[in-house]
C-alpha cells in the first residue's frame, strides 16, 4: 500500500528498536514516579524499623541501602515493599502511563501486562542476586514479550544491566545452539566485547525484547541498585509459559476486538 | 430469624484434561488447599467433574448448595464451561445466590458482576491468541 502510515519520529524509534532490540526511553509523569519512590521509602524504612534519629533521608536510603540491611534481610525487604505496592490498584496503570507511547510503538495498542510488579535490589558487592547472561525465551517465555526495566536510582556501569544488541544476540544464539559445551560464563566471555552496559538515569527506563541476551554482574559501584521490571506484550500475540490470566492480564482491549469475538461466538451458538 | 451463615468454599476439580494436560487430583487439591490457606478461606472437600468432554453435571449439581456456602473454588479458569450461555448461567446462579467464584491457579475471582468482564476478556483473548500457537510457528 502506498503512503506513509507512521510518522518519521515513530518510524525512527521502530527502526532503531528492530536494529538493536532495546531502547532507552524518557518516562512521562515524573511526579508519579517520585510518589512511588516515596512510598517505597515509607514501606522500606517501616519494615526495617528505621525511625526517629535512625531514619535516613530518602536519597541515603536508596543509595546506601547496604547500611540498613544485609544480604540475608534483602528478600524480606523486597517482599514487604512489593506487597505494600501491589495493594495499590493504580500502580500498574501508573507505570503503563509513564511509558505508554513507547509501549504502543513497540508492541501495539491492544496490550497485556504482567499482573504484579517485580522489584530487584542489588547491594554493592552482592553476588547473591545475579542474573547470568540469558534470554528469557530460553526458559519458555514468549518471544513476543518486551520488558520495561525501570530504575529508581541512577544506573550506570556495573550498577546497571547489560544487553547484547539484536544482531550479535542472534549470531551468538546460533553458535550457542550448536555447541553443547557452552555454559553461561563461557557464553558471557565469548560475547563480552559486544555487550552494552546501559546508562539509565532516574526518570528514564529501558524497553527491550527479552529475546536478546541480557543480564547483570556484581554491582561494583558504591551505591545500591533499585529497579522494577514489568512484562508487556501484544494482547493477541502467542503466549509462552506465562499465560494470560495467570501471569498477564488484559490492560487494553479495543471495542472492535470485543464486538468481533462476540459476533463469532453468537454465530457459533 | 437470622439468615443461616454461609460456610466455606467448595473445591471443584477435573478428571478430564485441563488446558490440554491431565492434572492429578492430588495436585489440583494441593493448589486449591494452598490458595485457600493463603487467603484465609475455609476449603470444603472438592467435587470432581465427570470425565465426559464438556460435562458440567457436577458443577450444576452444586447450584442448589450455593445458599449454604461462600462459593465455588475452581482449580483453574480453564475449567469454565466452553459455551458462553452455560457460563452466563453459572455467573447468574452464583452471584444471584450471593456466592462467588474463585480460580486458584490464576488467583482470580468473580465476587461481583463487574468481575465477569475481566474473566470473559481473558477467555476471549486466550481463544484469539491461541489461534497462533508458538509451537505451530517452529520451522
Amino acid at each position: 500500500m502506498a503512503g506513509k502510515f507512521i510518522d518519521a519520529n515513530e518510524q525512527g524509534f521502530i527502526d532503531a528498536f528492530l536494529a538493536k532490540g532495546y531502547a532507552i526511553i524518557p518516562l512521562d509523569g515524573k511526579a508519579q514516579l517520585d510518589a512511588v519512590r516515596e512510598r517505597i521509602y515509607a514501606l522500606g524504612t517501616a519494615h526495617l524499623g528505621l525511625k526517629g534519629a535512625k531514619k535516613p533521608s530518602l536519597e541515603e536510603f536508596f543509595d546506601n541501602t547496604q547500611r540498613f540491611v544485609g544480604v540475608e534481610g534483602l528478600n524480606g525487604l523486597r517482599l514487604a515493599v512489593i506487597n505494600g505496592l501491589n495493594a495499590d490498584p493504580g500502580l500498574m496503570p501508573g507505570f503503563f502511563g509513564m511509558a505508554r507511547k513507547f509501549i504502543e510503538w513497540t508492541v501495539g495498542n491492544e496490550i497485556a501486562m504482567q499482573r504484579g510488579i517485580n522489584l530487584s535490589i542489588q547491594l554493592p558487592g552482592d553476588d547473591s542476586s545475579l542474573l547470568p547472561l540469558h534470554s528469557d525465551v530460553w526458559d519458555g517465555n514468549s518471544p513476543y514479550e518486551v520488558v520495561l526495566w525501570l530504575p529508581l536510582v541512577d544506573c550506570y556501569k556495573t550498577k546497571s544491566m547489560y544487553v547484547l544488541p539484536r544482531p550479535e544476540s542472534r549470531r551468538a544464539y546460533g553458535e550457542f545452539k550448536k555447541d553443547k559445551s557452552f555454559n553461561a560464563e563461557k557464553l558471557f566471555q565469548r560475547v563480552k566485547p559486544g555487550l552494552v552496559w546501559l546508562d539509565v538515569p532516574y526518570g528514564k527506563a529501558v524497553l527491550f525484547s527479552h529475546s536478546i541476551m541480557h543480564g547483570n554482574r556484581v554491582n561494583d559501584e558504591k551505591t545500591t541498585r533499585w529497579t522494577f521490571n514489568i512484562r508487556l506484550k501484544g494482547l493477541l500475540t502467542p503466549y509462552g509459559v506465562k499465560e494470560l490470566g495467570e501471569s498477564f492480564l488484559p490492560a487494553v482491549v479495543r471495542p472492535a476486538t470485543r464486538i468481533g469475538f462476540e459476533y463469532v461466538q453468537e454465530e457459533k451458538a | 430469624m437470622s439468615p443461616k451463615k454461609r460456610k466455606g468454599w467448595r473445591g471443584y476439580a477435573f478428571s478430564a484434561p485441563i488446558g490440554g494436560s491431565t492434572i492429578p487430583h492430588r495436585v489440583q487439591n494441593l493448589v486449591l488447599r494452598t490458595y485457600a490457606e493463603r487467603h484465609g478461606l475455609l476449603f470444603l472437600l472438592s467435587v470432581f467433574e465427570y470425565h465426559h468432554e464438556g460435562s458440567t453435571m457436577m458443577l450444576e449439581s452444586l447450584y442448589e448448595t450455593l445458599p449454604a456456602i461462600e462459593g465455588i473454588m475452581f482449580y483453574s479458569l480453564n475449567m469454565l464451561p466452553a459455551e458462553r450461555a452455560v457460563r452466563e448461567r453459572l455467573y447468574r446462579e452464583v452471584l444471584g445466590s450471593g456466592a462467588g467464584l474463585r480460580f486458584a491457579l490464576e488467583e482470580l475471582q468473580v465476587l461481583e458482576p463487574a468481575d465477569v468482564g475481566v474473566i470473559e476478556d481473558i477467555l476471549a483473548c486466550r481463544a484469539l491468541s491461541a489461534a497462533v500457537r508458538l509451537d505451530a510457528l517452529e520451522a
